[in-house]
């Protein structure tokens, strides 16, 4: 259904052996990918990644340190401007001129573009009727809700009718119902070919949206792949979680619980992995895995068998969470 | 470092190192009102008293216009106060929206059995009570400078401090009043402006037209240099009675004015 | 439901769009100012008043007690005096709060530098911009600054006219360096380090008093500021006593735009590209 491998057309955005350095950090340690016309291209890892570092490089903001990089077939340090032009840039935090209203802050922007001031004006009530903030165009920018502010910062990226719009942890904040609305709207825009490029620390999210991603760790890509096919390949269809209670005052060995049901794993051939609050058991059937647990004296307070997602291949790849 | 400078030598650069120290050194909670109590009035003190001063005393030489010996004696006390006025816009406005509508640390005092009142009162209180504190430095500056003629001048402090009290009693009681700080600018150039300029600090109000003076006499800013000045130069009388009387009356009003203000706020808020 | 447009394929655009240059650039901040200003012209309109003020005060008041004062040979009153050292201040005052407060707090607060920049905008546009800015709406004050000159008879008509070109010199060469100093901002509180060195070269820079009223050690340090160069350049214009030597407070205040622009321009590059 989903597509592993490039289109045709060249890359939107192509990268060979990138490095990003802030004095010895290296934020950006060596990245190989690209982006094809149409497709949504997600970004995957926990903060201090190197996301937006990256996304920072792609938007001409930030000089590349070494390796290669093409965005829409330019170099980033040569033809900064011109990118722009044909970039829309939603940061990660709304950076909204409090002093104007809802549309002057999309107005504001397309004349940075080029636009004349009709077609700046027309542009905006267009945009603020798709992310559905037209009846608060004269409004001003401060009472916004987060997701409001969020759609408007959206809005204002698109101004230029950009080929492809960069999204730095487009939901982070947001709440529930929020972040649905967002997703439809990309959704939308992901249906009209434009391509995106977005950087979050949610699974789910990176799993509604991408058609591809890379999960990154420390400046690194550690996989790549479209969602489905991650899970599938780095990980086990069915994950077993077990919730051992608090030791009874006195035991000898607090982790008795969590210990035996990892040497239990080991037994039953299941690969499993002890956080601080349960252990998770990777099988592909998740039911036997926990019967064949309980026949190796396992007995957990409480006990859940559920689909594997992102967040597990993140922690079978690097051993530790996203969302620390 | 050149080896010609010996232990006794004094150099610019190293002035400004060890300056530079002692102001990091400051906690900034002292550092303003230090700036904005003595720092301040003590440039104009040297620059306009002395330097203007000069100008001022050459052409007056023996006139009665001033009232006072010299324009140090005259513009010395003057400052006192007008710092005060100065002090006291400062704090009212946005430092006080600031505690109500972002840092909230007086919606969750108004939750324990302590009064709005009370609140508001400490507020203003605590405004004055730090500027009282600075003043007392920049009169012992005024006195070594020598802008002092009498021991009447060890209540100048109070009377400035009395000056910040009554202002921003009545400002505080403005500000918690705002929706936004849109008006706050506005404030500072139509009331704290002329107040610095026409309370008769650095000028006697003989010298502008009648009206603007008979305006300014109505002022918090007048009363306190005219009494700060009073005090500095001993001659106390039944003008300086007027002045106390002032403070205590409008300092009632400002209050009720503040109190009433903080209510409706914390209620809302 | 989205501007058809928006499904245009990716290399349909190359070639066709618009790059606005650098001087456009400055043109689309200063425009984006206006329109944030627009709301809040009561507060700007009501800035005219405060150095209006200051001249009446200063000028009237204090001129009751001093009279009148010489300069260069011509006896003025005192708000004569007074009058063009006051213009230059304020054209000092307006376009370094303008270039430190107005500019930290778009740089490290709102950050909307960062979200300017990712549009063609480039830094020099960026700097330029708002520079211009800054320096436009001192030399509105100043020109009401003119008109008062003129209107109350402080100084012969053309004579005024001719001094406010010094006051844009002036409004951009302190603007220059209070963008740098922006720059090395850490915390608002750094700025009152500023206010300390501002306000007794204000008092000393004779905007109120002649600079022969120092004594001589004082006089060339007074002479080494650069708000002494703009009040007596400005003084000399609105009074009519301008000769060539006064080419040297020209020259002290270009080289000082021109070092601290450059030095701003690529402080705020490192900062904002990093």
């Amino acid at each position: 259904m989903t597509l592993v491998t490039a289109r045709t057309g060249d890359p939107v955005v192509k990268a060979h052996n990138l490095v990003k350095l802030y004095g010895e950090h290296r934020a950006v340690d060596g990245i190989d990918f690209d982006i094809q016309p149409g497709e949504t291209f997600a970004m995957l890892g926990p903060n201090g990644a190197g996301k937006s570092s990256t996304m920072k490089m792609i938007s001409t903001v930030s000089p590349v340190t070494s390796g290669e990089l093409r965005v829409l077939g330019l170099d980033p340090a040569a033809d900064g401007r011109r990118i722009r032009a044909r970039l829309g840039v939603v940061p990660q935090e709304d950076i909204l001129d409090m002093a104007l209203t809802v549309r002057e802050n999309i107005t504001v922007y397309a004349r940075y573009f080029g636009l004349s001031r009709t077609e700046a004006r027309h542009r905006a009530d267009e945009l603020l009727q798709f992310v559905q903030l037209a009846d608060r165009a004269d409004d001003q920018v401060r009472p916004l809700s987060g997701g409001m502010k969020r759609r408007l910062s959206i809005a204002r990226s698109m101004v230029n009718n950009p080929e492809l719009i960069l999204l730095d942890e487009p939901t982070t904040g947001l709440d529930p119902q929020a972040r649905h609305l967002l997703w439809e709207r990309l959704y939308q825009l992901k249906r009209q070919g434009v391509t995106l490029l977005l950087t979050t620390h949610y699974m789910d999210e990176a799993e509604q949206l991408a058609d591809r991603l890379v999960i990154m760790d420390r400046g690194r890509i550690v996989t790549e792949g479209t969602p489905r096919s991650l899970i599938e390949t780095k990980c086990s269809r069915d994950v077993v979680e077990l919730r051992f209670g608090e030791p009874a005052l006195g035991t000898d060995d607090p982790d008795d619980g969590a210990a035996r049901a990892e040497t239990a794993a080991a037994h039953l051939r299941l690969r499993s992995e002890r956080l601080p609050d349960r252990v998770l058991v990777y099988a592909d059937d998740g039911d036997r895995a926990l019967a064949g647990l309980a026949e190796h004296d396992v007995s957990a307070a409480s006990t859940l068998i559920r689909r594997a997602t992102l967040e597990d291949v993140f922690l079978t790849l690097t051993g530790r969470t996203l969302v620390e | 470092m050149s080896s010609s400078l010996t232990a006794s030598s004094i150099t610019a650069g190293g002035l400004a190192r060890i300056l530079e120290h002692l102001y990091v050194r400051t906690p900034a909670k002292y550092r303003s009102v230090l700036v904005s109590g003595v720092v301040s009035p003590a440039f104009f003190l040297g620059l306009l008293g002395l330097g203007l001063g000069s100008l001022v005393d050459e052409r007056q030489n023996g006139a009665t216009t001033l009232g006072t010996d010299g324009y140090l004696e005259f513009i010395g006390p003057g400052l006192l106060a007008i710092s005060a006025v100065l002090w006291a816009f400062g704090q009212s406005l946005w430092p006080t929206a600031g505690e109500i509508n972002w840092d909230r640390t007086y919606v969750l005092t108004a939750a324990t059995p302590v009064s709005t009142a009370e609140i508001a009162v400490a507020h203003v209180a605590w405004i004055a009570i730090r500027f009282t504190a600075a003043a007392v430095l920049f009169t012992m500056v005024l006195a070594v400078a020598g802008a002092v003629a009498s021991w009447w001048a060890v209540f100048a402090p109070l009377a400035a401090g009395a000056t910040a009290l009554v202002l921003a009693s009545i400002i505080c009681g403005f500000t918690v009043r705002q929706e936004n700080e849109d008006t706050f600018p506005m404030l500072l150039r139509l009331g704290a402006i002329p107040m610095f300029l026409f309370s008769g600090a650095f000028f006697p109000l003989s010298g502008v037209p009648a009206a603007v003076g008979w305006l300014a006499r109505v002022t918090p800013g007048w009363h306190g240099v005219e009494l700060c000045r009073e005090l500095a130069q001993g001659s106390v009388d039944s003008h300086s009675f007027v002045h106390v009387v002032y403070f205590v009356v409008v300092g009632a009003l400002g209050m009720v004015y503040a109190v009433t203000g903080f209510q409706q706020a914390l209620s809302e808020a | 439901m989205l501007p058809s447009t928006a499904s245009r394929p990716a290399t349909a655009h190359t070639g066709q769009t618009k790059v606005p240059g650098l001087f456009v650039g400055m043109l689309r901040v200063f425009e984006h100012n206006l329109i944030s200003y627009r709301r809040m012209w009561l507060t700007l309109a009501s800035g005219v008043f405060e150095p209006l003020m200051y001249l009446l005060g200063m000028g009237y008041g204090m001129g009751s007690i001093i009279g009148d004062l010489s300069f260069r040979g011509d006896v003025v009153t005192y708000a004569a005096f007074i009058g063009p050292g006051l213009m230059a201040s304020s054209a000092m005052n307006g376009t370094l709060f303008d270039t430190t407060y107005n500019f930290f707090f778009k740089l490290r607060e709102s950050r909307q530098y960062d979200g300017m920049l990712v549009t063609p905008l480039t830094i020099g546009g960026l700097v330029g911009g708002e520079l211009s800015w800054a320096v436009a709406r001192g030399a509105i004050y100043s020109a009401f600054f003119v008109l008062t000159l003129i209107g109350l008879d402080l100084a012969e008509p053309l004579h005024a006219l001719s001094a406010w070109p010094a006051t844009l010199l002036t409004g951009w060469a302190f603007g220059a360096v209070g963008a740098t100093l922006t720059s090395y901002a850490r915390a608002w509180t750094d700025f009152d380090i500023m206010e300390l060195i501002v306000q007794p070269m204000f008092l000393a820079s004779t905007a109120f008093f002649p600079l022969t009223v120092f004594p001589e050690w004082a006089q060339s340090i007074v002479w080494a500021t650069p708000l002494f160069h703009a009040v007596d350049l400005t003084r000399a214009l609105a009074l009519g006593t301008a000769g060539w030597s006064d080419l040297v407070h020209v020259a002290y205040l270009v080289v000082m735009g021109l070092v601290f622009g450059v030095l701003a321009r690529r402080r705020l590059s490192r900062l904002l590209l990093e």
